[in-house]
């Protein structure tokens, strides 16, 4: 049985995610991460923050994950963002141009409220 | 842990017992998890019978990385920019990028199956 790597609250129709893992660099740590994940587009969430503030580490494994993600909720009219990245992979984000391909706010409160004025 | 983790973990463990700053560990970790991953899965096609080889130096300014694979190599020339607009998309292919951007100095030997990789202290710029 997969061990949760995710814990999962709602904000009104916003669905947050937080990652339990401090790092995401093992291979199966990550398969297990990126499941759990696609399980919640699978369940019709519309509205879909991913927070990173427990996370110190991710490899570029974690990166496909998350553009897999990205295409599906896309597909599926979901709006995703991420949230609580630190600056160390924030520079990963930008040096490879993915802070492009993502919808990133600096914390859970500023994708919120993002999320809730997109609905006025 | 994988043996890979557990190698990196020792590295990353002597630069702090050297003072080493925290973007650096950070720099030397990220170029250390993509460059033994490209071992693995590019250059060994996760063969378990093929060896990925690792050897490392430190001095108080420096630290040298060494990491090969039993692959036929790869050339960086003709690897795509994950950067590109019609690659940002695209799942895999950031790995080199990143090792590019968080050490010093990078080289490859000529058959492209070895990387060499250079981290001078406090160069790192958040």
């Amino acid at each position: 049985m997969a061990t949760p790597r995710i814990d999962v609250k709602k904000v009104g129709d916003v669905t947050i995610v937080l990652c339990r893992d401090v790092k995401l660099n093992d291979d199966l740590v990550i398969q297990e991460w990126g499941e759990q994940l696609m399980e919640l587009l699978d369940k019709n969430e519309k509205k879909l923050v991913i927070n990173f503030e427990r996370i110190l580490f991710m490899s570029s494994s974690t990166l496909r994950v998350l553009i897999t993600l990205n295409k599906k909720a896309k597909e599926l009219d979901v709006v995703l963002l991420l949230c609580g990245i630190d600056d160390n992979l924030m520079e990963a984000f930008r040096i490879t141009r993915l802070d492009t391909v993502f919808q990133i706010k600096k914390n859970e409160e500023e994708a919120i409220r993002f999320l809730t004025m997109q609905t006025k | 842990m994988t043996v890979a983790h557990a190698l990196i973990q020792t590295v990353l463990e002597k630069l702090r017992e050297e003072n080493w700053p925290p973007h650096d560990l950070f720099s030397v970790e990220m170029s250390l998890e993509e460059s033994l991953a490209n071992a693995v899965h590019h250059g060994n096609g996760d063969d378990k019978t093929k060896q990925v080889t690792f050897a490392c130096s430190l001095t108080k300014k420096t630290l040298k990385v060494q990491v090969g694979d039993e692959g036929l190599g790869f050339d960086l020339e003709n690897l795509r920019d994950p950067r590109m607009p019609e690659n940002v998309n695209r799942v895999t292919g950031r790995g080199v990028l990143l090792i590019h951007h968080f050490m010093t100095r990078v080289h490859y030997n000529d058959r492209g199956n070895c990387v060499f990789m250079e981290k001078d202290r406090g160069t790192s710029h958040p």
